[in-house]
């Protein structure tokens, strides 16, 4: 229990009386209550009162003083653990003692109300922190998003250099395999081991994958027969079939080959 | 506490508490779309640089460079160290074919020995990935040499955001 003394508080704490027709304190405290929004000179939400019994003042009346004390002095008497503070007041140059009960719960209990008040905080505060990081989460994802646009174009520009490529380098490809250049190797080597020693060409020529050449003199058949065996095509009659026996065969001075066939 | 601040401090710890839910709901949502938005971004940029990669490749290795010498020119020294006496040399056309890459169609006349046309085919066969002889042909001259005209495909190196030569054909 604590007391605080002192004129400062005696201001603070309000003093009404009033005659009621019982002796009970606890009858009196009801019909306080019931009307404390009358007697009491400050927001009753921010007040607490005590009722003291001064003693019977006509036939059937007796005298309460009832007084009003702010709670926020109340939190300040107050000690650690105390249920109650007394504090006096003045009434008609009378000073009365009030027992006041300290706003709140018992010692010992749990403070749901204040517990819940600091849960509202904390989940106000939560919700601000929550916000923020949605925020710079909204930020990084546009910031993702943009460079995402920026790759995925670009993307799309070396998807079509690509495909462009991939056109050009299946028709080097397909060109690469059609024009091989052991061709001319091959060919003229062959035309040289068909005619059985240096032959000298008129003219030759390479392309699409063939291999043309005129020979400055007639083969003879046995470098024909050669050539054919070698994979040449030759101009001309065949010399083993001639259409008359006594007609000389053409001269035959120009052989083909191309790169699948020549070995 | 009187009924009206007990029931505004329920109504404020309702509300924080559909706030922190509702938050933490949108924060989840964000949370997924930034891990797919990271996954997205990773696999357009392995492909960017995979992408990216094939365009600097090319479809094969350059023949010539053309930051270096111009590919007519650098084509008749080349056949003049095989042997060819290059009269004339030029750039017909081009095809890009790559990142500073483009197919070059390169023609030379001139003449040629038996040897320097026996030494063509080995180098044309050495540089297959970069070069095609597209056509080849020769006449004799009274001189026992060819007077020769040849077509040479080639990869040839350009300079860094310089224009194709030519036209694509």
């Amino acid at each position: 229990m604590a007391a605080i003394e002192g004129e400062a508080v005696r201001e603070e704490i309000f003093v009404r009386a009033i005659d009621l027709p019982t002796l009970s304190v606890k009858q009196a405290k009801a019909a306080v209550a019931q009307q404390i929004d009358i007697l009491s000179p400050l927001p009753p939400a921010g007040v607490v009162s005590s009722v003291v019994l001064l003693g019977p003042v006509e036939e059937g009346l007796n005298r309460f003083a009832v007084g009003f004390a702010p709670r926020e002095l109340l939190e300040r008497a107050a000690e650690e653990g105390q249920r109650v503070v007394t504090l006096s007041g003045w009434l008609d140059q009378e000073e009365i003692v009030f027992r006041f009960d300290r706003p709140g719960v018992a010692p010992g209990e749990v403070d749901w109300a204040r517990r819940l008040e600091i849960a509202t905080i904390a989940a106000m505060c939560l919700a601000i922190v929550m916000a923020a990081f949605s925020l710079r989460l909204d930020r990084e994802l546009d910031h993702v998003q943009a460079r995402l646009e920026t790759v995925d174009t670009e993307v799309r520009g070396l998807s079509g250099e690509t495909a462009a490529l991939a056109r050009v380098g299946a028709a080097w490809r397909a060109a690469q395999a059609i024009r091989k250049p052991g061709l001319v190797d091959c060919a003229l080597g062959d035309i040289v081991k068909a005619s059985g020693g240096p032959v000298a060409l008129s003219s030759f020529s390479l392309g699409n994958g063939r291999f043309n050449a005129r020979l400055s003199q007639p083969a003879s058949d046995a470098t024909v027969t050669a050539l054919r065996a070698f994979g040449f095509s030759v101009s001309g009659p065949t010399p083993a079939a001639p259409a008359d026996a006594a007609t000389p065969p053409a001269a035959i001075r120009d052989v083909q080959t191309s790169s699948a066939d020549c070995r | 506490m009187s009924a009206q601040p007990r029931a505004l401090g329920y109504a404020l710890a309702a509300l924080s508490a559909v706030l922190v839910i509702g938050l933490g709901v949108r924060i989840s949502g964000q949370l997924d779309d930034l891990n797919a938005a990271h996954g997205d971004l990773d696999q357009a940029t392995t492909s960017a640089a995979r992408l990216k990669a094939q365009a600097e490749d090319g479809i094969g290795p350059p023949l010539l460079d053309a930051r270096v010498e111009a590919p007519s020119e650098a084509l008749a020294q080349r056949l003049k160290a095989l042997g060819f006496t290059v009269r004339q040399s030029a750039l017909v056309a081009a095809t890009p074919a790559g990142r500073n890459l483009v197919v070059a169609r390169l023609t030379a006349e001139g003449e040629a020995d038996p040897a320097a046309i026996d030494r063509l085919a080995p180098w044309t066969g050495a540089n297959a990935r970069s070069a095609i002889l597209e056509s080849l042909a020769g006449t004799a001259n009274a001189e026992g040499k060819s007077e020769v005209k040849l077509e040479l495909d080639a990869l040839v190196r350009q300079a860094d955001g310089k224009p194709s030569p030519a036209r694509p054909t």
